[in-house]
């Protein structure tokens, strides 16, 4: 609510002279041409971006041989997230340290796409390791791990899942393949 | 003078506020659902918390393109805030509307709150009526007065004054909007000429105010003291107007209006005493702004009146430097910035901070409502701009990868067609089912002698043409022994075959499982080729699709260029228009200042003449 004066000072003034009024009227029919125009721009490079992505992803991570990675945080209390290491077949194939801002959208319910990759059908073995302080402050790094079957026909999607217990007052991790 | 009516905005923070009491709680959210239809609304929902809209809406798109697993009331209700929060508000009006019916949205009258304050504040007035429409009396008490406050002001709008005031009534135990509706309500009275009404409902918001707690309510606190000076001032009554203009703290941001207000009311009432105070109180102050500079010249004036020569000179040649130098500066000013470098300056916190200290006439500009509007549509299309130029550097690599898969695909189909080829699927097949009819009939008859070899056939023929010829033997003594011996060997080969029977038909059995791993084979084979042709078509395509796209990255691009340079003209012309106003503005107080400056000297000439 702080910039409420700002916006009341500013009103007045406009108000307390007469010209201003209808300069600012002809100056607002402006905008909301512009406005519109905008929106529109908008709608059309949603849809753009929408289908670039999808196009991209067909064709560096298709369905049969991708495998994402992706990490939420169940509340966050118990656990502050610095960083995430993950290996698939013993090979370590990304690194993310992570910010304030992005630690707060994980709490909120956010799921971040970590990782996404092309492997080949069959078994495969993936870790995770995860590193942050823990409700004291204290470092604390932890580890998960899944062993999972690359199909040919869908693409492997595993959620890192970061949850707080309130039973024993800790963060659990694990690892959880999702299923179609 | 005009008074206008002030609006209680919501900011940003009251979207946290909405998603909390709309229990649009994601996380509950996703652990309710099954967990691969959240995959990319959890994901949405990450971008959006890291305010990339664009980002967030394309992830919403993707999942409705796809199969739409995200869909939900929560998709939905993050889709709508996505799109208000990202100035398309006529496109989440639409959303909204459609979904109208939906069950569960009925019921979420917070968030049907929220949309009115949000329509209202964008001055879409018939939609946020009906947004407000479907509340019936808001469930959470903490949404009551705001839901009040949105009705009232509306009633305002329309000319409806009686509806205001009732709830108005019902707002006395919430004394920032219940001095809102007060206020405007006081400005709509007065408008029509009926000071004692006006004044009524403002010293009735000042009382609710008494206790002013939060900067909103001391603003709005100081507001109400200013515009109720304004109106007495406006019936004559100084006395009134000195009243209220005294009651403004020192630190208050309408201090110097109100200095100079309520040194108008005492001159007006002849103390000029305490007038001179206080426009001396404005002539010290530092800065410059008209207010200043209108009582410098106050001052001088009445000097001059009471023939203090000397100092009415020295106060308008203070007023004439003052003016001057300010005349230098807005003159300067507009050449100082191109619409982009303008544009710039005041997206960027530091060089706006500059701007500000060395023009604070520029406060209110910054500030204002319809410029603040104009930098957020400038900053996205910034964001779009620079997405859509990561595309413009991404499109050789993608291109350049379908190329490659298209060429790996050609060179593997044909790999196989020909591996295809070696099976001869055809006579596998005929084969395969003659077998298995052969199967399935002496198994279900239990043909025990199909499955004999051709000895085995030849040696029963021989029986059988033996059993044939005993009926036609003659009384010979060896006969009987014969005939037993016919059956003998009879039995035997019944029995033999009997015997061979089980071993023989699971042989057949294991002759078709070949066949049926061979024919699998085949099929895989058949399968991955078919996969592989309809692949290769459909990498085909992706020529004409990025070839499509690589178009519209260029068009939507220009699009961009040319709204973004529309955009910064806007805002230049604001600029140079608020500049041209305080110009002129200030250039009457120096014209005055000059000729005063000029009439004075002249005095001092008459009389050393």
């Amino acid at each position: 609510m702080k910039h409420k004066p700002l916006f009341i000072l500013a009103a007045f003034f406009m108000l307390t002279t007469a010209p201003a009024i209808s300069a600012a009227e002809t100056a607002d029919d402006d905008n909301a041409e512009l406005a519109g125009e905008i929106s529109n721009l908008k709608e059309k490079v949603i849809d753009m971006n929408r289908d670039l992505f999808i196009l991209q992803e067909e064709l560096l991570f298709p369905a049969r041989t991708q495998v994402a990675v992706f990490l939420s945080v169940d509340s966050g209390a118990f656990f502050k997230l610095d960083s995430v290491e993950l290996r698939l077949d013993d090979k370590a194939v990304t690194h993310y340290l992570y910010t304030d801002h992005q630690r707060e959208a994980l709490a909120r319910g956010g799921i971040q796409r970590l990782w996404t990759g092309n492997i080949k059908s069959g078994e495969h073995e993936l870790v995770a390791f995860f590193k942050g302080l823990n409700q004291d402050g204290r470092p604390l790094e932890r580890a998960a791990a899944i062993e999972f079957a690359k199909d040919d026909d869908t693409p492997a999607m595993l959620e890192l899942k970061i949850i707080d217990a309130d039973s024993d007052m800790r963060a659990h991790f694990s690892i959880e393949q999702w299923q179609d | 003078m005009s008074l206008i009516p002030v609006v209680k905005r919501r900011l940003h923070n009251t979207l946290w506020g909405c998603l909390a009491c709309c229990a649009f709680n994601a996380q509950a959210d996703i652990k309710a659902q099954n967990p691969t239809e959240s995959l990319l609304y959890g994901q949405a929902l990450y971008a959006f918390y890291q305010e990339r809209q664009l980002e967030a809406l394309t992830l919403l798109a993707i999942d409705k393109q796809r199969d739409g697993k995200a869909a939900g009331l929560n998709a939905l209700l993050l889709e709508t805030v996505l799109k208000l929060d990202y100035d398309m508000a006529l496109s989440a009006v639409n959303l909204m509307e459609q979904q109208a019916v939906n069950e569960q949205l009925k019921k979420t009258d917070a968030l049907w709150l929220y949309l009115a304050d949000i329509f209202y504040n964008k001055r879409l007035y018939d939609i946020a009526a009906r947004s407000l429409a479907r509340i019936n009396r808001p469930q959470k008490l903490a949404d009551y007065p705001q839901w009040l406050y949105l009705k009232a002001q509306l009633a305002i709008k329309n000319n409806m004054p009686e509806q205001a005031q009732e709830q108005l009534a019902e707002l006395q135990d919430f004394p920032t909007e219940y001095a809102y509706i007060a206020y405007n309500l006081a400005i709509d009275t007065f408008t029509q000429k009926q000071h004692d009404a006006a004044l009524e409902y403002i010293n009735t918001a000042l009382k609710k105010l008494h206790q002013t707690e939060t900067p909103e309510q001391r603003q709005l606190h100081d507001h109400l003291l200013l515009s109720a000076a304004y109106i007495s001032l406006d019936r004559d009554n100084n006395d009134a107007a000195a009243d209220y203009f005294g009651k403004l703290e020192k630190d208050s941001l309408f201090l110097d209006r109100a200095l100079l207000g309520f040194a108008r009311a005492n001159a007006e009432k002849q103390q000029y005493r305490t007038a001179e105070q206080l426009w001396q109180r404005l002539r010290q102050r530092s800065g410059v702004n008209h207010y200043r500079l209108k009582a410098i010249l106050a001052l001088a004036e009445w000097y001059e009146e009471q023939e203090q020569y000397t100092d009415a000179l020295a106060a308008y040649q203070d007023a004439g430097r003052l003016a001057m130098e300010r005349q230098q500066q807005l003159q300067a000013l507009p050449a100082q910035y191109s619409p982009a470098t303008l544009t710039n300056t005041l997206q960027r916190f530091s060089d706006r901070h500059n701007l500000l200290v060395k023009s604070p006439f520029l406060v209110d500009f910054v500030s204002n409502n319809r410029i603040q509007a104009r930098l957020k549509k400038l900053a996205d299309l910034d964001t779009m701009q620079t997405r859509l130029e990561a595309w413009q550097e991404q499109m050789p690599v993608i291109e350049q990868i379908a190329e490659s898969r298209v060429a790996v695909f050609r060179q593997k189909a044909a790999e196989l067609a020909e591996k295809q080829q070696q099976y001869r699927a055809g006579e596998l097949e005929t084969a395969y089912q003659q077998l298995l009819r052969q199967y399935q009939r002496i198994a279900a008859d239990k043909k025990v002698m199909a499955l004999n070899s051709a000895a085995e056939n030849r040696q029963l023929a021989m029986i059988e043409n033996a059993r044939q010829l005993l009926p036609h033997l003659t009384d010979d003594p060896f006969y009987p022994e014969y005939r037993q011996s016919v059956r003998r060997l009879e039995g035997v080969f019944v029995w033999q075959a009997w015997e061979r029977y089980h071993q023989r038909l699971w042989q057949v059995k294991k002759q078709l499982l070949g066949f049926e791993s061979a024919l699998e084979t085949n099929h895989k084979l058949q399968n991955e080729l078919s996969r592989l042709i309809a692949d290769k078509q459909y990498l085909a395509q992706y020529s004409d699709k990025l070839q499509r796209q690589k178009q519209n990255l260029n068009a939507y691009q220009n699009r961009i260029n040319t709204l973004r340079q529309k955009a910064q003209q806007q805002l230049k012309t604001d600029f140079d228009n608020v500049i041209l106003d305080e110009q002129q503005r200030n250039h009457s107080y120096l014209k005055q200042a000059t000729l005063a400056v000029a009439r004075v000297s002249e005095h001092f000439l008459d009389e050393a003449l």
